[in-house]
């Protein structure tokens, strides 16, 4: 299902939902401290087997004008959660409505698990 | 993974495991072909029959079903902010705990267990700890590190941190050579 944003006498504008997900997945791969988006069970099936999905761990909800937004990741070690969830919820509603004109109503920001490989590799480094 | 899930995998490995059973003994003989060939023109009269496949394909379907719902993930502790919802999983929580305990001197072994309550988190910890510790201290420094690193990191208000101190682990392993 698409999402009309405009229409005029020179036809409609519809944004498709992989779109959103592609422009909320970008948005949240530029805040520091998130280390990965989460698939789920489908999408790390499909990953294994090669298929990519730009806009994973991302799920969008299309209303009449307006769009809810769920986010599935995975954060860095020693973040605290809370500030990255807000960053996060910011970004996203930031670029979903600068590049669509949508009203995002709710970016819902789901942790999935704690990467601690970063800081594994930090501390192999001091080591050495 | 529910309990109900639990009972509709366990009803369908076991009746797998009977027709493998079953089609594994063919080639051996044990069953004759006659007995074989009764069952399957015995089969082929009763209604019960497509109703016992119906059941098990529902089942599967169901099996199926829950393994590509996203909601197993949900679970976990939810608050709302003014953009949304921050929900943190249960396996973030105990990965944080288990990083938050990882420095605790006198730990062998623990398990954490998480029990949401209204508007705070209840954690049991079941540990192993090493001899010559102060337990009270040991299980003091536990409380602390988890209380502390949850409240700081997560924003997670934590009601109480029970601590189960399960055994003692041995200092010296006897071995047969």
């Amino acid at each position: 299902m698409e999402t009309e944003i405009n229409v005029n006498e020179m036809g409609q504008v519809k944004i498709a939902p992989e779109v959103i997900s592609l422009i909320a997945s970008m948005a949240v791969s530029e805040v520091q401290g998130v280390s990965d988006l989460t698939a789920g069970f489908t999408g790390d099936m499909l990953e294994k087997v090669g298929v990519k999905s730009p806009g994973k761990g991302i799920k969008v909800q299309l209303g009449e004008n307006e769009v809810l937004i769920d986010v599935y990741l995975i954060v860095e070690y020693g973040v605290v959660i809370p500030e990255l969830a807000k960053e996060v919820q910011r970004k996203v509603k930031l670029s979903v409505e600068t590049m669509t004109g949508i009203n995002v109503t709710q970016v819902n920001v789901h942790i999935q698990g704690v990467n601690f490989q970063k800081e594994v590799k930090d501390d192999d480094k001091l080591k050495k | 993974m529910n309990s109900l899930n639990k009972f509709f995998l366990f009803f369908y490995l076991i009746i797998t495991s009977i027709l493998v059973f079953v089609v594994g003994l063919m080639p051996l003989n044990i069953l004759s072909n006659d007995f074989i060939v009764s069952f399957v023109k015995e089969a082929n009269k009763n209604f019960y029959v497509t109703i016992f496949a119906f059941i098990v394909l529902v089942i599967n379907l169901i099996v199926l079903l829950n393994l590509f719902k996203r909601e197993n993930f949900k679970l976990g502790v939810s608050r709302y902010t003014s953009e949304g919802e921050l929900i943190i999983s249960n396996e973030a929580i105990k990965a944080l705990i288990s990083k938050s305990l990882s420095d605790v001197k006198g730990l062998k072994d623990f398990k954490v267990f998480l029990k949401p309550n209204k508007d705070k988190l209840s954690v049991m910890i079941k540990a192993i700890v090493f001899p010559d510790h102060n337990i009270p201290n040991l299980v003091l420094q536990v409380q602390t590190a988890t209380k502390t690193y949850l409240e700081s990191v997560a924003e997670i208000p934590v009601a109480e941190v029970k601590v189960i101190v399960d055994e003692i682990a041995s200092n010296t392993k006897l071995r047969m050579e």
